[in-house]
């Protein structure tokens, strides 16, 4: 990997993770949740440091390009997240849906 | 001085009766939150008049815990104490921590630690106490104060930490985080040497199965706690 591009990857993934930090401090994002993008961001410094892991790990696997490698992970990467974030919402729809329902009931009761 | 004990229920069907009557006995505030229990800690509770609050929905620890805190902010309690349903604290060290709170208006939190004085006879695993180093470790670290239980659930705080409590408060593992939390804001921790009993029935909610998991979120959540700026009482 080129240097230019290197440098790049790691300050883009510490500007994310000082991000990261920023949103969990200002209560916008639950400490939980910001582990799967905090993986993401130690997964490029990685990638960064140690580009010749890559260009094997892409060879083994039969890539022309390593940068098509880099996109497949970032591809996987994402789609796990989006998969991860659906099951999050379809817990909170249960959630949401059973409070409806008990406020309901004690609205009954004229409370 | 108004005071309330926590009490976290889930499932502690077994233990629950006991842990109130005590109390009751004695004549010791409490307020046990019925976590969504899926056995009879509600018709234990029920059957015996012994004051809980039943959440709809399971929350877990951190959830149940803050219902408590929200509960003791409305009724404008001056200190609460966090207290285990499963029987594993004993009531008779609550003046300790009552007093030691006392002593001076800027100690935010005191912690019952099984690991100072030579009083505990409790055993934990091998790993456990090795976790619990490192976390103390990682919490020196941030907020250089030095704190020997962290994981211990028997604590007291004051009015200013149920107010910060109730409005904010971390929904998994929270008793390492929310010691870094309160010196953040400008209170101290401190501990008092307590014992603490075996679990008498029913089971922990922590297996070694999920320890690495833990320890790995508990120490990201002490870091970003840690880097936060000291904001203003």
């Amino acid at each position: 990997m080129p240097i230019n591009l290197r440098i790049v990857f790691i300050l883009a993934s510490f500007s994310f993770v000082l991000y990261l930090i920023k949103l969990v401090n200002d209560k916008k994002m639950e400490i939980k949740y910001s582990l799967m993008w905090l993986f993401i961001s130690f997964s490029m410094i990685f990638a960064a440091l140690f580009p010749s892991l890559f260009d094997l790990a892409s060879k083994i696997l039969g890539f022309k390009y390593t940068s098509n490698f880099i996109m497949s992970l970032g591809i996987g990467f994402l789609l796990f997240i989006s998969v991860n974030l659906t099951i999050i919402v379809s817990k909170q729809k249960k959630l949401i849906v059973k409070l409806i329902q008990e406020v309901s009931i004690i609205k009954k009761d004229g409370i | 001085m108004k005071c309330i004990l926590i009490i976290p229920a889930y499932n502690e069907e077994g233990n629950i009766f006991k842990v109130c009557s005590d109390l009751e006995n004695k004549g010791i505030e409490y307020i046990v939150i019925n976590d969504g229990s899926s056995d009879n800690t509600e018709e234990v509770l029920i059957n015996n008049n012994f004051k809980h609050i039943t959440l709809i929905n399971n929350l877990g620890i951190g959830g149940a815990v803050q219902t408590g805190y929200i509960f003791a902010k409305q009724n404008n309690y001056d200190y609460a104490i966090q207290f285990d349903g499963d029987g594993q604290h004993d009531s008779d060290y609550i003046f300790n921590l009552l007093n030691t709170i006392k002593k001076n208006s800027n100690i935010g939190m005191v912690i019952g630690s099984r690991f100072i004085g030579n009083q505990s006879k409790f055993k934990s695993s091998f790993s456990r106490r090795l976790g619990i180093k490192f976390l103390s470790k990682l919490i020196l670290c941030f907020t250089k104060t030095k704190i020997y239980d962290v994981t211990s659930g028997f604590r007291i705080v004051n009015k200013a930490i149920i107010d910060n409590f109730s409005e904010e408060y971390p929904y998994d593992y929270p008793e390492p985080e929310t010691i870094v939390s309160v010196i953040k804001l400008g209170y101290k921790v401190q501990e008092c040497p307590v014992s603490m009993n075996e679990r008498v029935s029913g089971e922990s909610s922590i297996n070694s199965l999920r320890s690495l998991y833990y320890m790995v979120k508990v120490s990201i959540s002490i870091i970003y706690r840690g880097l936060i700026f000291r904001r203003n009482k």
